[in-house]
Protein backbone atom coordinates (compact mmCIF):
# COMPACT_ATOMS: atom_id res chain seq x y z
CA UNK A 1 0.00 0.00 0.00
CA UNK A 2 1.39 3.34 -1.09
CA UNK A 3 0.85 5.43 2.05
CA UNK A 4 2.66 8.44 0.56
CA UNK A 5 0.21 8.45 -2.35
CA UNK A 6 -2.62 8.03 0.16
CA UNK A 7 -1.40 11.12 2.03
CA UNK A 8 -1.21 13.18 -1.16
CA UNK A 9 -4.70 12.08 -2.21
CA UNK A 10 -6.18 12.88 1.22
CA UNK A 11 -4.47 16.25 1.24
CA UNK A 12 -5.78 17.01 -2.21
CA UNK A 13 -9.35 15.93 -1.38
CA UNK A 14 -9.49 17.83 1.92
CA UNK A 15 -8.03 21.04 0.47
CA UNK A 16 -10.32 20.88 -2.58
CA UNK A 17 -13.38 20.39 -0.36
CA UNK A 18 -12.39 23.23 1.98
CA UNK A 19 -11.72 25.68 -0.84
CA UNK A 20 -14.98 24.85 -2.59
CA UNK A 21 -16.85 25.19 0.71
CA UNK A 22 -15.44 28.63 1.45
CA UNK A 23 -15.65 30.02 -2.10
CA UNK A 24 -18.53 27.95 -3.41
CA UNK A 25 -21.07 28.67 -0.70
CA UNK A 26 -21.26 32.45 -1.21
CA UNK A 27 -21.15 31.90 -4.97
CA UNK A 28 -24.02 29.41 -4.79
CA UNK A 29 -25.97 31.83 -2.57
CA UNK A 30 -25.46 34.53 -5.16
CA UNK A 31 -26.55 32.20 -7.97
CA UNK A 32 -29.65 31.15 -6.04
CA UNK A 33 -30.73 34.77 -5.57
CA UNK A 34 -29.44 36.39 -8.75
CA UNK A 35 -31.63 37.50 -11.61
CA UNK A 36 -28.66 38.31 -13.80
CA UNK A 37 -29.29 38.03 -17.52
CA UNK A 38 -26.36 35.72 -18.18
CA UNK A 39 -26.94 33.54 -15.15
CA UNK A 40 -27.93 30.51 -17.22
CA UNK A 41 -24.74 30.84 -19.27
CA UNK A 42 -22.72 30.91 -16.07
CA UNK A 43 -24.57 27.86 -14.80
CA UNK A 44 -23.76 26.01 -18.01
CA UNK A 45 -20.07 26.93 -17.58
CA UNK A 46 -20.12 25.65 -14.01
CA UNK A 47 -21.58 22.34 -15.14
CA UNK A 48 -19.07 21.96 -17.97
CA UNK A 49 -16.44 19.98 -15.99
CA UNK A 50 -19.10 17.33 -15.40
CA UNK A 51 -19.12 16.38 -19.09
CA UNK A 52 -15.71 17.54 -20.26
CA UNK A 53 -12.90 14.93 -20.12
CA UNK A 54 -10.52 15.86 -17.28
CA UNK A 55 -7.64 15.54 -19.72
CA UNK A 56 -9.08 18.43 -21.73
CA UNK A 57 -9.22 20.63 -18.63
CA UNK A 58 -5.71 19.46 -17.77
CA UNK A 59 -4.45 20.25 -21.23
CA UNK A 60 -5.79 23.81 -21.19
CA UNK A 61 -4.49 24.40 -17.67
CA UNK A 62 -1.11 23.11 -18.73
CA UNK A 63 -0.94 25.43 -21.72
CA UNK A 64 -2.16 28.40 -19.66
CA UNK A 65 -0.04 27.82 -16.58
CA UNK A 66 3.03 26.28 -18.20
CA UNK A 67 6.25 28.32 -18.34
CA UNK A 68 5.23 29.56 -21.80
CA UNK A 69 1.56 30.20 -21.01
CA UNK A 70 0.48 33.75 -20.25
CA UNK A 71 -0.80 32.84 -16.76
CA UNK A 72 2.31 30.75 -16.16
CA UNK A 73 4.53 33.69 -16.95
CA UNK A 74 2.51 35.68 -14.42
CA UNK A 75 2.95 33.14 -11.64
CA UNK A 76 6.57 32.76 -12.64
CA UNK A 77 7.15 36.49 -12.26
CA UNK A 78 5.33 36.69 -8.91
CA UNK A 79 6.26 33.43 -7.13
CA UNK A 80 9.28 32.31 -9.06
CA UNK A 81 7.61 29.00 -10.00
CA UNK A 82 4.95 27.68 -12.31
CA UNK A 83 2.03 25.41 -11.41
CA UNK A 84 2.78 22.23 -13.37
CA UNK A 85 4.42 19.43 -11.37
CA UNK A 86 3.51 21.05 -8.05
CA UNK A 87 0.85 20.26 -5.45
CA UNK A 88 -0.64 23.77 -5.91
CA UNK A 89 -1.08 22.91 -9.58
CA UNK A 90 -3.05 19.72 -9.04
CA UNK A 91 -5.04 21.48 -6.30
CA UNK A 92 -6.13 24.22 -8.71
CA UNK A 93 -7.00 21.61 -11.32
CA UNK A 94 -8.91 19.54 -8.81
CA UNK A 95 -10.88 22.57 -7.58
CA UNK A 96 -11.88 23.44 -11.16
CA UNK A 97 -12.92 19.89 -11.95
CA UNK A 98 -15.02 19.67 -8.82
CA UNK A 99 -16.88 22.98 -9.17
CA UNK A 100 -20.12 21.31 -10.38
CA UNK A 101 -20.02 18.65 -7.67
CA UNK A 102 -20.03 21.35 -4.97
CA UNK A 103 -21.88 24.31 -6.40
CA UNK A 104 -24.86 22.57 -8.01
CA UNK A 105 -25.94 20.81 -4.77
CA UNK A 106 -25.25 23.98 -2.74
CA UNK A 107 -27.37 26.06 -5.09
CA UNK A 108 -30.19 23.50 -5.19
CA UNK A 109 -30.20 23.34 -1.40
CA UNK A 110 -30.36 27.11 -1.00
CA UNK A 111 -33.02 27.47 -3.69
CA UNK A 112 -35.09 24.81 -1.96
CA UNK A 113 -35.58 26.92 1.14
CA UNK A 114 -39.01 28.50 1.46
CA UNK A 115 -38.69 32.24 0.96
CA UNK A 116 -41.11 32.87 3.84
CA UNK A 117 -38.54 31.65 6.37
CA UNK A 118 -36.01 34.12 5.07
CA UNK A 119 -38.53 36.96 5.07
CA UNK A 120 -39.72 36.00 8.55
CA UNK A 121 -36.14 36.30 9.76
CA UNK A 122 -35.74 39.73 8.17
CA UNK A 123 -38.97 40.93 9.77
CA UNK A 124 -37.63 39.74 13.12
CA UNK A 125 -34.77 42.19 12.68
CA UNK A 126 -32.09 39.75 11.51
CA UNK A 127 -29.64 41.00 8.87
CA UNK A 128 -29.01 39.11 5.63
CA UNK A 129 -25.74 37.80 7.07
CA UNK A 130 -27.38 36.54 10.27
CA UNK A 131 -30.30 35.15 8.31
CA UNK A 132 -27.85 33.16 6.23
CA UNK A 133 -26.17 31.54 9.23
CA UNK A 134 -29.27 31.13 11.40
CA UNK A 135 -31.84 30.07 8.80
CA UNK A 136 -30.44 29.32 5.35
CA UNK A 137 -27.32 27.40 6.33
CA UNK A 138 -28.93 25.05 8.87
CA UNK A 139 -31.88 24.35 6.58
CA UNK A 140 -29.67 23.85 3.52
CA UNK A 141 -27.12 21.78 5.44
CA UNK A 142 -28.19 18.34 4.17
CA UNK A 143 -27.77 19.56 0.58
CA UNK A 144 -24.52 21.34 1.39
CA UNK A 145 -23.20 18.17 3.01
CA UNK A 146 -24.08 16.20 -0.12
CA UNK A 147 -22.02 18.67 -2.16
CA UNK A 148 -19.06 18.44 0.20
CA UNK A 149 -19.10 14.65 0.30
CA UNK A 150 -19.39 14.31 -3.47
CA UNK A 151 -16.52 16.75 -3.92
CA UNK A 152 -14.36 14.91 -1.42
CA UNK A 153 -15.03 11.49 -2.94
CA UNK A 154 -14.49 12.73 -6.47
CA UNK A 155 -11.29 14.60 -5.61
CA UNK A 156 -9.90 11.55 -3.82
CA UNK A 157 -9.97 9.52 -7.02
CA UNK A 158 -8.94 12.26 -9.44
CA UNK A 159 -6.75 10.89 -12.23
CA UNK A 160 -6.73 12.51 -15.63
CA UNK A 161 -6.29 16.12 -14.71
CA UNK A 162 -3.72 15.30 -12.03
CA UNK A 163 -1.66 13.30 -14.50
CA UNK A 164 -1.81 16.13 -17.05
CA UNK A 165 -0.80 18.88 -14.62
CA UNK A 166 1.11 17.13 -11.87
CA UNK A 167 2.79 14.23 -13.54
CA UNK A 168 3.87 11.48 -11.20
CA UNK A 169 6.12 12.79 -8.43
CA UNK A 170 5.96 10.67 -5.25
CA UNK A 171 4.92 12.71 -2.22
CA UNK A 172 3.97 15.71 -4.32
CA UNK A 173 1.60 14.84 -7.16
CA UNK A 174 1.42 11.06 -7.14
CA UNK A 175 -2.15 10.30 -6.01
CA UNK A 176 -3.80 6.94 -5.35
CA UNK A 177 -5.26 6.66 -8.84
CA UNK A 178 -1.86 7.26 -10.37
CA UNK A 179 -0.34 4.72 -8.01
CA UNK A 180 -2.86 2.15 -9.23
CA UNK A 181 -2.04 2.95 -12.83
CA UNK A 182 1.67 2.57 -12.11
CA UNK A 183 1.15 -0.70 -10.29
CA UNK A 184 -0.85 -2.14 -13.17
CA UNK A 185 1.79 -0.98 -15.66
CA UNK A 186 4.40 -2.79 -13.54
CA UNK A 187 2.12 -5.88 -13.41
CA UNK A 188 1.98 -5.45 -9.61
CA UNK A 189 -1.67 -6.52 -9.42
CA UNK A 190 -1.66 -7.21 -5.72
CA UNK A 191 -0.80 -3.61 -4.79
CA UNK A 192 -3.28 -2.31 -7.37
CA UNK A 193 -5.98 -4.49 -5.79
CA UNK A 194 -5.32 -3.13 -2.31
CA UNK A 195 -5.42 0.50 -3.41
CA UNK A 196 -8.47 -0.01 -5.59
CA UNK A 197 -10.31 -1.72 -2.76
CA UNK A 198 -9.55 1.21 -0.48
CA UNK A 199 -10.90 3.74 -3.00
CA UNK A 200 -13.95 1.55 -3.61
CA UNK A 201 -14.64 1.30 0.12
CA UNK A 202 -14.25 5.05 0.66
CA UNK A 203 -16.51 5.87 -2.30
CA UNK A 204 -19.19 3.40 -1.21
CA UNK A 205 -19.11 4.66 2.38
CA UNK A 206 -19.34 8.25 1.31
CA UNK A 207 -22.30 7.64 -0.99
CA UNK A 208 -24.03 5.75 1.79
CA UNK A 209 -23.59 8.79 4.07
CA UNK A 210 -25.09 10.94 1.32
CA UNK A 211 -28.10 8.63 1.04
CA UNK A 212 -28.65 8.88 4.79
CA UNK A 213 -28.48 12.66 4.74
CA UNK A 214 -30.50 13.37 1.62
CA UNK A 215 -33.73 14.97 2.83
CA UNK A 216 -36.61 12.62 2.18
CA UNK A 217 -40.11 13.81 1.48
CA UNK A 218 -41.93 13.73 4.75
CA UNK A 219 -45.61 12.91 4.77
CA UNK A 220 -47.49 15.28 7.03
CA UNK B 1 -45.45 65.58 13.77
CA UNK B 2 -48.23 63.21 12.86
CA UNK B 3 -48.85 60.06 14.85
CA UNK B 4 -49.84 57.99 11.91
CA UNK B 5 -48.78 55.58 9.23
CA UNK B 6 -49.50 57.25 5.93
CA UNK B 7 -49.10 55.09 2.86
CA UNK B 8 -49.74 56.13 -0.69
CA UNK B 9 -48.09 53.92 -3.26
CA UNK B 10 -48.66 51.73 -6.26
CA UNK B 11 -47.04 48.65 -7.70
CA UNK B 12 -47.52 46.52 -10.80
CA UNK B 13 -48.90 43.24 -9.53
CA UNK B 14 -47.67 39.88 -10.83
CA UNK B 15 -50.88 39.40 -12.80
CA UNK B 16 -50.16 42.70 -14.52
CA UNK B 17 -52.76 44.97 -12.92
CA UNK B 18 -51.72 47.91 -10.80
CA UNK B 19 -52.11 47.73 -7.05
CA UNK B 20 -52.61 51.17 -5.61
CA UNK B 21 -53.02 51.89 -1.98
CA UNK B 22 -53.87 55.02 -0.07
CA UNK B 23 -54.08 54.31 3.64
CA UNK B 24 -53.82 56.19 6.86
CA UNK B 25 -53.89 54.58 10.25
CA UNK B 26 -52.92 55.60 13.77
CA UNK B 27 -49.40 54.56 14.80
CA UNK B 28 -50.26 54.14 18.47
CA UNK B 29 -52.66 52.08 20.49
CA UNK B 30 -55.12 49.41 19.60
CA UNK B 31 -56.53 49.76 16.13
CA UNK B 32 -57.14 47.07 13.56
CA UNK B 33 -57.35 47.87 9.88
CA UNK B 34 -58.69 45.01 7.79
CA UNK B 35 -57.92 44.75 4.08
CA UNK B 36 -60.82 42.75 2.72
CA UNK B 37 -61.16 41.41 -0.79
CA UNK B 38 -61.13 38.28 -2.96
CA UNK B 39 -57.96 36.22 -3.41
CA UNK B 40 -55.52 37.78 -5.82
CA UNK B 41 -56.88 41.33 -5.46
CA UNK B 42 -53.51 42.66 -4.28
CA UNK B 43 -54.16 42.97 -0.58
CA UNK B 44 -51.20 40.77 0.35
CA UNK B 45 -49.03 42.91 -1.94
CA UNK B 46 -50.06 45.98 0.07
CA UNK B 47 -49.11 44.21 3.27
CA UNK B 48 -45.74 43.10 1.89
CA UNK B 49 -45.00 46.64 0.72
CA UNK B 50 -45.74 47.90 4.24
CA UNK B 51 -43.36 45.28 5.65
CA UNK B 52 -40.65 46.25 3.16
CA UNK B 53 -40.58 42.80 1.57
CA UNK B 54 -41.70 44.22 -1.75
CA UNK B 55 -40.86 47.53 -3.38
CA UNK B 56 -43.61 49.70 -4.79
CA UNK B 57 -42.95 51.32 -8.18
CA UNK B 58 -43.96 54.73 -6.92
CA UNK B 59 -45.19 56.51 -3.85
CA UNK B 60 -44.35 56.98 -0.20
CA UNK B 61 -44.83 55.32 3.15
CA UNK B 62 -44.33 57.42 6.26
CA UNK B 63 -44.37 56.26 9.87
CA UNK B 64 -44.68 59.31 12.12
CA UNK B 65 -41.60 61.27 11.13
CA UNK B 66 -39.74 58.36 9.56
CA UNK B 67 -39.60 57.78 5.84
CA UNK B 68 -40.11 54.07 5.28
CA UNK B 69 -40.26 54.57 1.57
CA UNK B 70 -39.93 57.42 -0.82
CA UNK B 71 -39.51 56.13 -4.35
CA UNK B 72 -38.87 59.58 -5.83
CA UNK B 73 -36.07 60.24 -3.31
CA UNK B 74 -34.81 56.63 -3.66
CA UNK B 75 -35.18 56.13 0.07
CA UNK B 76 -36.14 52.65 1.27
CA UNK B 77 -35.97 51.37 4.81
CA UNK B 78 -35.16 47.66 5.12
CA UNK B 79 -37.68 45.30 6.72
CA UNK B 80 -35.19 44.84 9.56
CA UNK B 81 -35.29 48.49 10.62
CA UNK B 82 -39.03 49.05 10.17
CA UNK B 83 -39.66 46.95 13.28
CA UNK B 84 -42.91 45.43 12.13
CA UNK B 85 -44.26 42.07 13.21
CA UNK B 86 -45.31 39.98 10.23
CA UNK B 87 -47.50 36.92 10.53
CA UNK B 88 -47.47 34.72 7.43
CA UNK B 89 -50.39 32.70 6.18
CA UNK B 90 -49.15 29.36 7.48
CA UNK B 91 -46.96 30.71 10.25
CA UNK B 92 -43.56 30.25 8.58
CA UNK B 93 -42.09 28.79 11.78
CA UNK B 94 -38.42 27.81 11.42
CA UNK B 95 -38.62 24.01 11.13
CA UNK B 96 -35.17 23.40 12.59
CA UNK B 97 -35.79 25.31 15.82
CA UNK B 98 -37.89 24.40 18.84
CA UNK B 99 -41.01 26.43 19.63
CA UNK B 100 -39.08 28.26 22.37
CA UNK B 101 -36.19 29.10 20.03
CA UNK B 102 -38.64 30.22 17.37
CA UNK B 103 -40.20 32.72 19.75
CA UNK B 104 -36.79 33.92 20.93
CA UNK B 105 -35.39 34.11 17.39
CA UNK B 106 -35.61 37.87 17.13
CA UNK B 107 -33.83 38.43 20.45
CA UNK B 108 -30.32 37.02 19.93
CA UNK B 109 -28.61 39.89 21.70
CA UNK B 110 -30.77 39.79 24.80
CA UNK B 111 -29.29 38.26 27.98
CA UNK B 112 -30.43 34.65 28.10
CA UNK B 113 -32.24 35.02 31.45
CA UNK B 114 -34.30 37.92 30.20
CA UNK B 115 -34.97 36.20 26.90
CA UNK B 116 -36.17 33.00 28.55
CA UNK B 117 -38.39 35.06 30.80
CA UNK B 118 -40.00 36.77 27.82
CA UNK B 119 -40.45 33.48 25.94
CA UNK B 120 -42.08 31.91 28.99
CA UNK B 121 -44.41 34.86 29.47
CA UNK B 122 -45.54 34.74 25.86
CA UNK B 123 -46.03 30.98 25.94
CA UNK B 124 -48.15 31.34 29.06
CA UNK B 125 -50.20 34.15 27.62
CA UNK B 126 -50.96 32.02 24.57
CA UNK B 127 -51.56 28.97 26.76
CA UNK B 128 -48.99 26.84 24.98
CA UNK B 129 -46.34 26.60 27.73
CA UNK B 130 -46.04 22.82 27.31
CA UNK B 131 -44.87 23.21 23.70
CA UNK B 132 -41.60 24.99 24.48
CA UNK B 133 -39.31 22.09 23.48
CA UNK B 134 -41.38 20.74 20.58
CA UNK B 135 -40.53 21.23 16.94
CA UNK B 136 -42.94 23.10 14.63
CA UNK B 137 -43.81 19.86 12.81
CA UNK B 138 -45.09 18.43 16.07
CA UNK B 139 -47.72 21.07 16.83
CA UNK B 140 -51.23 21.55 15.44
CA UNK B 141 -52.34 24.26 13.02
CA UNK B 142 -53.93 26.44 15.69
CA UNK B 143 -50.91 26.14 17.96
CA UNK B 144 -48.63 26.96 15.04
CA UNK B 145 -50.41 30.26 14.42
CA UNK B 146 -50.26 31.10 18.14
CA UNK B 147 -46.52 30.46 18.17
CA UNK B 148 -46.06 32.57 15.03
CA UNK B 149 -47.95 35.44 16.64
CA UNK B 150 -45.96 35.08 19.85
CA UNK B 151 -42.73 35.15 17.81
CA UNK B 152 -43.81 38.34 16.05
CA UNK B 153 -44.79 39.98 19.35
CA UNK B 154 -41.58 38.93 21.14
CA UNK B 155 -39.56 41.67 19.45
CA UNK B 156 -42.10 44.31 20.53
CA UNK B 157 -43.00 45.49 17.01
CA UNK B 158 -44.45 48.91 16.33
CA UNK B 159 -46.94 47.60 13.79
CA UNK B 160 -48.42 44.16 13.38
CA UNK B 161 -49.11 42.80 9.89
CA UNK B 162 -51.24 39.68 9.63
CA UNK B 163 -51.56 37.92 6.28
CA UNK B 164 -54.68 35.70 6.28
CA UNK B 165 -53.71 34.44 9.74
CA UNK B 166 -56.59 31.98 10.07
CA UNK B 167 -57.10 30.81 6.49
CA UNK B 168 -54.98 27.67 6.88
CA UNK B 169 -57.16 26.41 9.75
CA UNK B 170 -60.32 24.34 9.45
CA UNK B 171 -63.69 26.02 9.91
CA UNK B 172 -64.32 25.06 13.54
CA UNK B 173 -60.89 26.07 14.72
CA UNK B 174 -61.03 29.26 12.67
CA UNK B 175 -64.07 30.47 14.56
CA UNK B 176 -62.48 29.77 17.92
CA UNK B 177 -59.18 31.39 16.93
CA UNK B 178 -61.03 34.42 15.62
CA UNK B 179 -62.31 35.19 19.11
CA UNK B 180 -58.91 34.49 20.59
CA UNK B 181 -57.17 36.73 18.07
CA UNK B 182 -59.61 39.51 18.86
CA UNK B 183 -58.73 39.23 22.54
CA UNK B 184 -55.01 39.18 21.84
CA UNK B 185 -55.13 42.17 19.51
CA UNK B 186 -57.05 44.28 21.99
CA UNK B 187 -54.66 43.22 24.75
CA UNK B 188 -51.39 43.93 23.01
CA UNK B 189 -52.22 47.49 22.10
CA UNK B 190 -50.40 47.66 18.76
CA UNK B 191 -51.83 49.03 15.53
CA UNK B 192 -52.56 46.11 13.23
CA UNK B 193 -53.20 45.59 9.55
CA UNK B 194 -54.91 42.31 8.76
CA UNK B 195 -55.57 40.82 5.34
CA UNK B 196 -58.51 38.48 4.85
CA UNK B 197 -61.06 37.26 2.33
CA UNK B 198 -63.31 35.95 5.10
CA UNK B 199 -66.28 38.23 5.78
CA UNK B 200 -66.82 36.93 9.33
CA UNK B 201 -63.17 37.59 10.13
CA UNK B 202 -63.41 41.13 8.79
CA UNK B 203 -66.51 41.85 10.86
CA UNK B 204 -65.06 40.32 14.02
CA UNK B 205 -61.74 42.14 13.89
CA UNK B 206 -62.02 45.38 11.93
CA UNK B 207 -62.04 48.82 13.50
CA UNK B 208 -61.48 50.15 10.03
CA UNK B 209 -62.45 48.17 6.97
CA UNK B 210 -60.78 48.62 3.59
CA UNK B 211 -62.48 46.91 0.65
CA UNK B 212 -60.14 45.99 -2.19
CA UNK B 213 -60.71 44.55 -5.63
CA UNK B 214 -58.35 44.16 -8.59
CA UNK B 215 -55.70 46.29 -6.94
CA UNK B 216 -57.83 49.26 -5.98
CA UNK B 217 -59.44 50.34 -2.76
CA UNK B 218 -63.16 50.56 -3.46
CA UNK B 219 -64.35 51.86 -0.12
CA UNK B 220 -63.19 52.25 3.46
CA UNK B 221 -64.76 53.05 6.82
CA UNK B 222 -66.07 51.23 9.87
CA UNK B 223 -67.42 47.82 8.89
CA UNK B 224 -70.89 48.76 10.12
CA UNK B 225 -70.92 51.71 7.77
CA UNK B 226 -69.42 49.94 4.77
CA UNK B 227 -71.66 46.90 5.15
CA UNK B 228 -74.85 48.94 5.28
CA UNK B 229 -73.78 51.65 2.81
CA UNK B 230 -71.87 49.98 -0.02
CA UNK B 231 -70.73 52.60 -2.50
CA UNK B 232 -71.30 50.50 -5.57
CA UNK B 233 -72.54 47.18 -6.82
CA UNK B 234 -69.20 45.42 -6.44
CA UNK B 235 -68.82 46.39 -2.79
CA UNK B 236 -72.44 45.42 -2.15
CA UNK B 237 -71.75 41.95 -3.57
CA UNK B 238 -68.49 41.62 -1.63
CA UNK B 239 -70.03 42.52 1.72
CA UNK B 240 -72.67 39.89 1.08
CA UNK B 241 -75.86 41.75 0.25
CA UNK B 242 -78.01 38.78 -0.81
CA UNK B 243 -80.50 40.60 -2.97
CA UNK B 244 -79.64 43.40 -5.36
CA UNK B 245 -82.45 44.37 -7.76
CA UNK B 246 -82.80 47.17 -10.24
CA UNK B 247 -85.33 49.82 -9.34
CA UNK B 248 -86.29 53.38 -10.00
CA UNK B 249 -86.64 56.29 -7.61
CA UNK B 250 -89.98 57.76 -8.64
CA UNK B 251 -90.33 60.48 -6.04
CA UNK B 252 -89.41 61.93 -2.68
CA UNK B 253 -92.06 62.49 -0.06
CA UNK B 254 -92.45 65.50 2.23
CA UNK B 255 -90.39 63.89 5.04
CA UNK B 256 -87.47 63.21 2.69
CA UNK B 257 -88.04 59.49 2.12
CA UNK B 258 -87.62 58.02 -1.35
CA UNK B 259 -90.29 56.08 -3.19
CA UNK B 260 -88.63 53.27 -5.11
CA UNK B 261 -90.40 51.32 -7.78
CA UNK B 262 -89.37 47.71 -8.50
CA UNK B 263 -91.70 46.42 -11.19
CA UNK B 264 -95.19 46.65 -9.72
CA UNK B 265 -93.96 47.16 -6.15
CA UNK B 266 -93.20 50.45 -4.47
CA UNK B 267 -90.83 50.59 -1.50
CA UNK B 268 -90.12 53.39 0.94
CA UNK B 269 -86.47 53.93 1.71
CA UNK B 270 -83.87 56.50 2.73
CA UNK B 271 -82.28 58.55 -0.05
CA UNK B 272 -79.03 57.29 -1.55
CA UNK B 273 -75.97 58.42 0.34
CA UNK B 274 -75.15 62.06 -0.42
CA UNK B 275 -78.44 62.63 -2.24
CA UNK B 276 -80.57 65.67 -1.50
CA UNK B 277 -84.35 65.67 -1.32
CA UNK B 278 -84.89 67.23 -4.72
CA UNK B 279 -86.51 65.67 -7.75
CA UNK B 280 -83.12 65.44 -9.47
CA UNK B 281 -82.45 62.38 -7.32
CA UNK B 282 -85.06 60.46 -9.30
CA UNK B 283 -83.59 57.86 -11.60
CA UNK B 284 -82.42 54.26 -11.84
CA UNK B 285 -80.89 52.65 -8.73
CA UNK B 286 -79.69 49.30 -7.43
CA UNK B 287 -81.80 48.34 -4.43
CA UNK B 288 -79.79 46.41 -1.81
CA UNK B 289 -81.82 44.18 0.49
CA UNK B 290 -79.96 42.29 3.19
CA UNK B 291 -81.56 38.95 4.07
CA UNK B 292 -81.24 39.38 7.83
CA UNK B 293 -83.07 42.73 7.81
CA UNK B 294 -86.43 41.18 6.90
CA UNK B 295 -89.19 40.19 9.33
CA UNK B 296 -91.72 37.59 8.14
CA UNK B 297 -95.40 37.92 9.05
CA UNK B 298 -98.35 35.63 8.38
CA UNK B 299 -100.42 38.63 7.34
CA UNK B 300 -100.27 42.36 6.97
CA UNK B 301 -100.30 44.31 10.27
CA UNK B 302 -101.92 47.70 10.66
CA UNK B 303 -100.46 50.54 12.71
CA UNK B 304 -96.85 49.40 12.63
CA UNK B 305 -93.64 51.41 12.43
CA UNK B 306 -92.33 49.33 9.57
CA UNK B 307 -92.74 51.14 6.23
CA UNK B 308 -92.59 48.24 3.84
CA UNK B 309 -94.76 45.13 3.92
CA UNK B 310 -94.39 42.99 0.81
CA UNK B 311 -96.76 40.10 0.09
CA UNK B 312 -94.89 37.11 -1.30
CA UNK B 313 -94.94 33.36 -1.88
CA UNK B 314 -92.36 31.03 -0.31
CA UNK B 315 -90.30 29.47 -3.08
CA UNK B 316 -87.77 27.43 -1.12
CA UNK B 317 -86.55 26.84 2.43
CA UNK B 318 -82.91 25.94 3.10
CA UNK B 319 -81.46 25.40 6.61
CA UNK B 320 -78.13 27.15 7.21
CA UNK B 321 -76.71 26.50 10.68
CA UNK B 322 -78.90 28.16 13.29
CA UNK B 323 -80.66 30.11 10.55
CA UNK B 324 -82.93 29.27 7.65
CA UNK B 325 -82.59 30.81 4.23
CA UNK B 326 -85.96 31.43 2.61
CA UNK B 327 -86.35 32.52 -0.99
CA UNK B 328 -89.48 34.55 -1.67
CA UNK B 329 -91.20 35.52 -4.89
CA UNK B 330 -93.38 38.58 -4.97
CA UNK B 331 -92.83 40.55 -8.13
CA UNK B 332 -89.12 39.87 -7.85
CA UNK B 333 -87.15 37.16 -6.07
CA UNK B 334 -85.36 37.88 -2.79
CA UNK B 335 -83.77 36.07 0.14
CA UNK B 336 -84.71 36.28 3.81
CA UNK B 337 -82.85 34.82 6.79
CA UNK B 338 -84.81 33.85 9.91
CA UNK B 339 -84.01 31.59 12.85
CA UNK B 340 -84.92 27.92 12.93
CA UNK B 341 -87.20 28.42 15.91
CA UNK B 342 -89.09 31.17 14.08
CA UNK B 343 -89.63 28.84 11.13
CA UNK B 344 -90.98 26.11 13.44
CA UNK B 345 -93.34 28.58 15.12
CA UNK B 346 -94.66 29.89 11.81
CA UNK B 347 -94.76 26.41 10.24
CA UNK B 348 -93.94 27.83 6.84
CA UNK B 349 -93.93 25.57 3.79
CA UNK B 350 -93.00 26.23 0.19
CA UNK B 351 -95.94 27.59 -1.79
CA UNK B 352 -97.50 29.43 1.15
CA UNK B 353 -98.11 33.16 1.26
CA UNK B 354 -96.31 35.44 3.70
CA UNK B 355 -95.68 39.12 4.20
CA UNK B 356 -92.05 40.28 4.38
CA UNK B 357 -91.50 43.50 6.29
CA UNK B 358 -88.42 45.73 6.13
CA UNK B 359 -87.77 49.16 7.67
CA UNK B 360 -87.02 52.03 5.36
CA UNK B 361 -83.48 52.70 6.74
CA UNK B 362 -82.48 49.06 6.09
CA UNK B 363 -82.91 49.50 2.34
CA UNK B 364 -79.79 50.82 0.71
CA UNK B 365 -79.88 52.48 -2.71
CA UNK B 366 -76.93 52.76 -5.09
CA UNK B 367 -77.45 55.10 -8.08
CA UNK B 368 -77.00 53.09 -11.28
CA UNK B 369 -75.09 55.86 -13.00
CA UNK B 370 -73.12 57.48 -10.22
CA UNK B 371 -72.76 61.19 -11.08
CA UNK B 372 -69.15 61.43 -9.79
CA UNK B 373 -67.70 58.74 -12.07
Amino acid sequence: MDWIAFRVSMQLAICTTLILFVLGLPFAYWLANSRWRFKSLLEALITLPLVLPPTVIGFYLLTAFGPKGWLGQGTGAIFGWTLPFRFEGILLASVLCNVPFAIRPFQAAIEGIDRQWIEASWCLGQSRWKTFWRVIFPLAWPGILVGLVLTFAHALGEFGVVLMIGGNIPGVTRTLSIAIYDDVQALNYEAAHRTSLLLLAVAAFVLWVVQLKVPRRKST
Amino acid sequence: MSNALIADFSKIHASSFRVSCRLELPSHGRHTTVLFGPSGCGKTTVLRCLAGLEQPDSGTIRWNDEDWLDVAQKRVMTPQSRRVGMLFQDGALFPHLSIGDNIGFGLPRMASGERNERIRNLLQRFQIAELIDRLPLEVSGGQRQRVALARALAVRPRLLLLDEPLSSLDAMLREQMRHELRGILSECNIPTVLVTHDRAEAIALADHLVIMSRGTILQQGTWQYVFSNPLDLEVARMVGVETIVEGQIVGVDATGLAKVQIGEITLTSMLPHGGSASDSICGPVHVCLKAEDFVLLRQRVEHSSVRNQLPAVVESIQPEGALVRIVLQGGFRWTVLITKSALEEMQLRPGESVVAAIKAPAIHLIPRHPPNR
